[in-house]
C-alpha cells in the first residue's frame, strides 16, 4: 500500500516540478516580477521632463540588465565583450543607429559566440539612459558632447524594424 | 520516534471514543492487544505525511521563485527561461536528496524509510533528466552555444556545469549498474557520496558564476548557504552522528547459527538502556571497533519488541558482510542506527494477520510472532512460509514452539520437498492462497516479505483474490 501511494506521489511531485518550471519560464518571459505596485509605478514613471536626467536611471538599468554579463566595471569576461570601445561607433557612418539596433534587436556574431539578447522590452527612456551610461563610463572617455547624447526619441525612431540578431550583425558598420 | 499506539493526542481523541465504547473492554486493553485499528495514529501519520511533502515542495520550488524578486535581469524567450528553470528545479531536487538520506526519523516515519529511499532513487532520475534538458534546450535554441560542451571552449561557469553533470551521470550509471559492474557495496557507497557532493558543489559554482539569476548579494547568500547546508548534512551523517553513536555502544552477545545459511546476531547495550522498536522494523548496524566506517548494513529485528535490552537480527549469508557473520567473535563492538521502517503489526492493526514469507523474509515475522507471544496477543495468525528445502527452513523449531503459545498456523511451501512431504510444494500461487487463506480473510492485514519477484507475484495473486490493496503491506529489502 505504502509503495503504491509512494509511486503516485513520486510521479505527482515530478509533474509538479515541471509545471513549476514552466510557470517560472512563463513569468520570466512575460517579464513578471514579484514586487509591489510602488516599485513598478516608479520604474515606469515617465522621466522625459526637460533636461533628460539619464545618469541615475542609466546606472540603475546597467545594474539590472547588463552587469551580469559585462560585469560591474564593464570589462566583460570570457564570451562577454568589454564595453570600452562602444563609444568609437558614434564616429562611424550609421554607427549611432547600429548601436541602438543592437540594443533593441540583439546581436549574434561568430566572434563572441554568446549572443547579445534583444533588450527591446526596455522602455525608450531607460534604453537611452543606459546607452548614455555606457558612453560615459568603462573607458569610453572622452565622453560625447551633450548634443550627441542618445535621446529617448532616437530609440523610438529605431523601433519597429523587426531585425533579428543575425541581421543586426550584417549591418555592422564597416571599418 | 513514531507515536506509540497508545499515546493520546488531541486529534486522536475524537476517533477513540466511539470505538472504545463498542469494544466493551477498556480502550487501553484493546489497544495494548492491538485489537482495534489505531485511527489516531493513522490521522497523525497522514497529517505529518502531508506536512513534510508540503514543506518539501516549498523547499524545492521557493528558491526558484525567489529569482522573480527584483532586481531581476530582463526575461528572455520562454524556452530559454524554461531551460534555466529546469536546471534550477533539478538542482534543488538533487540538494534535497541529502536530506532524504540523512535518516531523520521524524521525517521518514510517516512513510517508512524504505519508501523514502525508493523515492530517493526515482526522483534522482527525474532530477537528472531535468538537469540534462537544461543544456539541451539552451543549445537547441542557439547551436553556437554547443562550444560550451568542450571544456576548453566555454567559460568557467560552463566548465563547472560540465563537472557537475558528469558527476551526476556517473552516479546514476554506477548506482543502476552496481551489480553488473561488480562494485563492492561499501566502495559504491563511498563513490556515491563523493560524486553527490561534487555534483552539488560544482552545480552551485556554476550557478554563482553564471550569476544571471542570483544577481544580488542576498540571493547569492541564500543559494550558497543552502548548498553548504546540504553538503554539511554529509558531515552530520558521516562525522557527527557516529560521534554520537559512540555513546550508545552495543556488543555482540551471541552469534547463533540457524538453518538455511542464516545466523542470528544478538546485541546487548553497553552502558545504556537499549532501544525500543516496533516488531518488523529494522536498523542499520555497524559491527566494528569504531562507528566511523562505511560498512553499514540494514537488518530486520528478529527478536521480540518487548525486549529492549537484547536485540537480535536474522542475517542470511548472501554478500560480503553477511557471509562473514558467523565468524564475528562475541564481544565485538557494534553500533545501531534505528529503529526505521513502517512494516509493523503495531502500525497496521487488524483482527488477525496473514504473513507470507519467502526465505530470509521470515526475519521481521519472527519479531512479529515473538512480540505477540510476549504480549499474550490472542489474535490469529496464518504464516505462509516458502523456502527451497525442508532442512533450510530457518527458525522452524522456534515456530513450532511459538504455535504452542499464540494462535499461529504455519503453512510451509517447499520448492524442493523431500519425498515423503505431504505439505504444500512449488511456489506460492493463487491456487495455493485460495486454498489456504482463511474464509474471513478480508478483515485481516496481510504482510509480504521475500524476494522481489515473489512479492510481486503474491501481491498480484492477492489482489486477484479480492484482498484490498490497502491491507497488503510489503517490505522491499533492496535498500542499497
Amino acid at each position: 500500500m505504502r509503495h503504491l501511494i509512494a509511486n503516485i506521489v513520486t510521479y505527482t511531485i515530478g509533474a509538479l516540478l515541471v509545471v513549476g518550471a514552466a510557470l517560472f519560464a512563463w513569468m520570466r518571459s512575460s517579464q513578471v516580477a514579484i514586487t509591489d505596485e510602488e516599485t513598478i509605478v516608479a520604474a515606469h514613471a515617465p522621466r522625459t521632463e526637460p533636461g533628460f536626467d539619464w545618469e541615475e536611471l542609466g546606472r540603475f538599468s546597467y545594474e539590472r540588465n547588463c552587469r551580469n554579463c559585462h560585469l560591474a566595471d564593464g570589462q566583460g569576461w570570457d564570451q562577454y565583450p568589454s564595453l570600452g570601445l562602444v563609444g568609437t561607433f558614434l564616429a562611424d557612418p550609421g554607427g549611432r543607429e547600429w548601436l541602438l539596433d543592437l540594443h533593441i534587436y540583439g546581436l549574434a556574431s561568430e566572434r563572441w559566440r554568446v549572443p547579445m539578447p534583444p533588450m527591446g522590452h526596455v522602455p525608450d527612456v531607460e534604453l537611452a539612459a543606459v546607452i548614455n551610461h555606457l558612453l560615459h563610463n568603462f573607458g569610453n572617455e572622452p565622453s560625447p558632447a551633450a548634443e550627441d547624447l542618445i535621446m529617448p526619441e532616437d530609440v523610438a525612431a529605431r523601433r519597429g524594424l523587426g531585425l533579428t540578431p543575425r541581421e543586426v550583425e550584417l549591418r555592422r558598420p564597416e571599418r | 520516534m513514531r507515536a506509540n499506539a497508545c499515546t493520546y493526542t488531541a486529534l486522536g481523541e475524537a476517533f477513540r471514543q466511539p470505538v472504545s465504547a463498542v469494544s466493551g473492554r477498556g480502550w487501553n486493553d484493546a489497544c495494548a492487544l492491538g485489537l482495534l485499528p489505531n485511527l489516531a495514529d493513522i490521522v497523525d501519520r497522514t497529517i505529518s505525511g502531508v506536512f513534510w511533502i508540503g514543506l518539501y515542495l516549498l523547499v524545492v520550488l521557493v528558491p526558484v521563485f525567489l529569482m522573480l524578486v527584483p532586481p531581476v535581469p530582463s526575461g528572455r524567450s520562454f524556452w530559454l527561461e524554461l531551460s534555466v528553470a529546469l536546471g534550477f528545479v533539478g538542482l534543488t531536487q538533487i540538494a534535497v536528496q541529502f536530506v532524504l538520506i540523512a535518516r531523520f526519523r521524524r521525517m521518514t516515519a510517516p512513510y517508512g524509510i524504505d519508501v523514502i529511499l525508493q523515492y530517493h532513487r526515482k526522483i534522482a532520475m527525474v532530477a537528472v533528466a531535468l538537469i540534462l534538458l537544461h543544456p539541451t534546450i539552451i543549445m537547441v535554441e542557439n547551436p553556437s552555444r554547443s562550444v560550451m560542451l568542450n571544456p576548453l571552449g566555454g567559460n568557467w561557469a560552463s566548465r563547472a556545469a560540465l563537472v557537475a553533470v558528469l558527476a551526476l551521470v556517473t552516479t546514476v550509471v554506477v548506482s543502476v549498474f552496481r551489480e553488473r559492474l561488480k562494485l563492492q557495496y561499501e566502495r559504491w557507497r563511498f563513490f556515491h557520496l563523493v560524486l553527490g557532493v561534487v555534483a552539488l558543489v560544482f552545480a552551485q559554482i556554476h550557478v554563482s558564476l553564471a550569476g544571471l539569476y542570483i544577481n544580488t548579494t542576498w540571493k547569492q547568500a541564500i543559494w550558497i548557504l543552502s548548498a553548504a547546508a546540504m553538503a554539511g548534512l554529509v558531515v552530520w551523517i558521516r562525522g557527527i552522528k557516529p560521534l554520537w553513536q559512540r555513546a550508545f555502544r552495543w556488543r555482540v552477545a551471541e552469534v547463533r547459527p540457524e538453518r538455511g545459511d542464516t545466523h542470528t546476531l544478538a546485541l546487548e547495550p553497553v552502558g545504556h538502556e537499549g532501544l525500543r522498536f516496533s516488531p518488523g522494523q529494522f536498523a542499520w548496524i555497524k559491527v566494528a571497533e569504531t562507528p566511523f566506517t562505511l560498512e553499514e548494513h540494514p537488518f530486520s529485528f528478529s527478536s521480540s519488541a518487548e525486549r529492549r535490552d537484547r536485540i537480535e537480527f536474522g542475517i542470511k549469508s548472501l554478500g560480503d558482510f553477511t557471509a562473514r557473520v558467523g565468524e564475528i567473535p562475541v564481544g565485538t563492538p557494534a553500533f545501531v542506527d534505528g529503529p526505521h521502517g513502517a512494516f509493523s503489526i503495531d502500525r497496521y492493526n487488524a483482527v488477525g494477520y496473514v504473513l507470507i514469507a519467502g526465505g530470509v523474509g521470515i526475519t521481521p515475522f519472527m519479531s512479529f510472532l515473538r512480540t505477540m507471544a510476549d504480549r499474550g496477543d490472542p489474535r490469529p495468525v496464518l504464516l505462509i512460509y516458502a523456502d527451497k528445502t525442508w532442512n533450510g527452513v530457518a527458525y522452524r523449531e522456534v515456530l513450532e514452539e511459538l504455535s504452542g503459545s499464540i494462535a499461529l498456523d504455519v503453512v510451509y511451501v517447499l520448492e524442493e520437498p523431500p519425498d515423503d512431504w505431504e505439505g504444500e510444494r512449488g511456489l506460492v500461487t493463487r491456487q495455493l492462497l485460495e486454498r489456504r487463506l482463511p474464509e474471513e480473510r478480508f478483515p485481516r492485514a496481510c504482510f509480504l516479505c521475500g524476494p522481489p519477484v515473489m512479492m510481486d507475484a503474491v501481491y498480484a495473486a492477492l489482489v486477484e483474490l479480492e484482498m484490498p490493496p490497502a491491507q497488503i503491506q510489503m517490505e522491499r529489502f533492496t535498500l542499497a
